[in-house]
């Protein structure tokens, strides 16, 4: 018992020690999505990437971006647009993702996510910082995105079977009419040279 | 020095009773599919851990191809832990099924300690989940358009030397 | 009497297709009995209504009644692919069906035009020789009523060919030109812009094609 208090007090002098280094760390917060196209009713993925930048650990480390994304307007399908770490260690990096699905189409703001922290454990004092901005974004309907991506082979195939008849029928009178005279050109010259 | 408490308190938690004993996962995974809506992949592992004894493990560490990670939690929704992967081509993440190891604090602080990879493969991990990523589709090969034009241009072709012939 | 000597042209099913799309109905049965009283400025008056650029109504009317054909299928890919509502493109469609169908008949009647001269060259002697054919058990004809038929039947041979063949080149070039301009081109534009040039510009593109000698 006793040495467990001794190490508790050990750990508490190095944890502070730690903490009068000059240098302070800060969190760098940075909002991407890994989407080309944000389309209706399909997946939008967005990727928070945390940087503790400093010399030490920071402790309660909760981000919230649910202003951004706002339930009315988005489903989520994976993930938590509100995740909360214990500890992010000095110099380390941490990614998080989220996967919507956005419920209309149009342009659409998003904003930042906030970001609170405390730089030690026990210190209370709660730090907030911003993740970086995706700015506005057009999310397109499904719509748009089914023209431009879809295979649609069907349609050609049936596109292919109506055009067929326009080419194929005068071009089939045509070769009948030209066989049958090119045939009656060289049969007569066979016949000649066989005389 | 500070690990080695870490440890020590951890053993201390542990005989307390205070772990999780012989947790249940439950595993949502997402993975980009869609190689035409996205730039990047990412991957993400949504973990409902069931505890016999009801406490929930206060962090979770997750080691995916050797590199650990904490796991994110919500206060939204408690008991569920965050495993996010996010690389930057669509070639870097690899298909196929992926075993995700879980850490606790204790197992997590044991790794740490493990100075050798045996040792390091000896701890015990508090569990072990998969991460199912069946790749990402570009759509079909050639655009049905590519036939189309293919066939239609071919057509044209024949139709223009058989001009040629009836004009030369 | 020659009539019974005379073949049919062409076989059944065909020589009714023939009867629709040929301009003049010069059919040889007729005509093998209007030539005899036939003088030789007539001929020369047929000759030169045939070789003319001036269509007639049956020739004016299979090739709109194909122009409309043609302009109106690709309207399936824009309606299907481009995702185009008929009720609210309505006013595009009709324009541009419009102006393809008068520029691709337009595009028939020039190559038609250009082919018929060649054709009738090189179709002379295969004619020839179908004609001589049905001559030759027929002593009392003279060679004036010959040479008639040859440059009738060349005549017909020639318009249908040219006919026939004007359809299926300028309907298979604009078909290209239409998937090239709008799946290739301008693929990634609005679908009205898409609509209107590729549609135009297909026309516009066969139609001066249509014309060159090469």
């Amino acid at each position: 018992m006793f040495i467990k208090t001794q190490l508790i007090l050990l750990a508490l002098i190095s944890v502070v020690l730690s903490q009068t280094d000059d240098e302070e760390s800060f969190l760098f917060v940075t909002k991407q999505t890994v989407n080309r196209f944000i389309v209706q009713d399909k997946d939008l993925t967005v990727k928070y990437g945390l940087y503790n930048s400093g010399p030490t650990t920071i402790f309660n480390v909760n981000l919230n971006d649910v202003l951004s994304y706002p339930f009315e307007k988005y489903d989520i399908l994976v993930g938590t647009l509100t995740p909360k770490w214990e500890r992010i260690n000095a110099g380390s990096n941490l990614t998080h993702v989220v996967v919507l699905k956005p419920k209309q189409s149009g342009i659409s703001n998003s904003s930042r996510a906030t970001v609170t922290y405390q730089k030690s454990e026990k210190n209370t004092e709660v730090q907030k910082t911003y993740s970086s901005e995706i700015g506005d974004v057009y999310i397109m309907t499904a719509r748009e995105y089914d023209r431009r991506f879809s295979s649609h082979i069907i349609d050609w195939v049936l596109f292919t079977a109506m055009a067929s008849p326009c080419i194929v029928f005068p071009f089939f009178l045509w070769f009948k009419s030209k066989s049958k005279y090119e045939s009656l050109l060289s049969k007569d010259k066979q016949t000649k040279k066989a005389q | 020095m500070l690990r080695l408490v870490l440890a020590i308190l951890a053993v201390l938690a542990f005989a307390q009773g205070q772990s999780c004993e012989s947790p249940q996962f439950q595993v949502a995974s997402y993975s980009t599919r869609d190689g035409r809506l996205t730039a990047e992949s990412a991957a993400e592992l949504e973990i409902t851990v069931k505890c016999k004894s009801g406490k929930q493990p206060s962090t979770l560490y997750a080691d995916i191809n050797g590199q650990t990670v904490p796991c994110a939690q919500s206060i939204a929704s408690p008991g569920k832990y965050f495993v996010s992967i996010a690389v930057a081509s669509h070639k870097q993440l690899k298909t196929g099924r992926t075993t995700v190891r879980l850490y606790d604090d204790d197992s997590y602080s044991a790794m740490r300690k493990a100075r050798t990879d045996e040792a390091v493969r000896a701890v015990k991990p508090f569990g072990t989940v998969e991460l199912n990523h069946p790749g990402v589709s570009y759509g079909p090969w050639l655009p049905s358009e590519f036939f189309a034009v293919t066939i239609f241009g071919a057509v044209w072709w024949a139709a223009y030397r058989e001009r040629s012939i009836i004009l030369g | 009497m020659i009539e019974q000597n005379i073949e049919i042209p062409v076989d059944l099913p065909m020589k009714f297709i023939f009867d629709i799309l040929t301009p003049q109905p010069h059919f040889i049965n007729k005509q093998a009995q209007m030539t005899t009283q036939r003088s030789a400025s007539q001929d020369e008056d047929l000759l030169l209504q045939d070789f003319s650029r001036n269509v007639t109504t049956k020739s004016w009317i299979l090739f709109s009644g194909n122009a409309a054909v043609v302009s109106a299928i690709p309207l399936w890919l824009f309606w299907r692919i481009h995702q185009m509502d008929f009720s609210s493109y309505f006013i595009h469609f009709i324009i541009g069906t419009i102006v393809s169908t008068y520029f691709l008949n337009l595009a028939y009647q020039n190559m038609k035009f250009i082919l018929k001269h060649k054709i009738a060259q090189k179709r002379e002697e295969a004619v020839n020789r179908e004609i001589s054919k049905i001559f030759a058990n027929d002593k009392n004809a003279n060679k004036k009523d010959k040479d008639d038929r040859v440059l009738t039947r060349k005549n017909e041979v020639a318009d249908f060919e040219a006919t026939t063949f004007s359809i299926f080149y300028n309907n298979s070039f604009y078909l290209v030109c239409l998937i090239v301009l709008s799946f290739f081109v301008l693929k990634n534009f609005s679908p009205t812009v898409n609509y209107l040039f590729s549609v135009g510009l297909s026309t516009l593109v066969v139609f001066l094609f249509s014309t060159g000698q090469k």
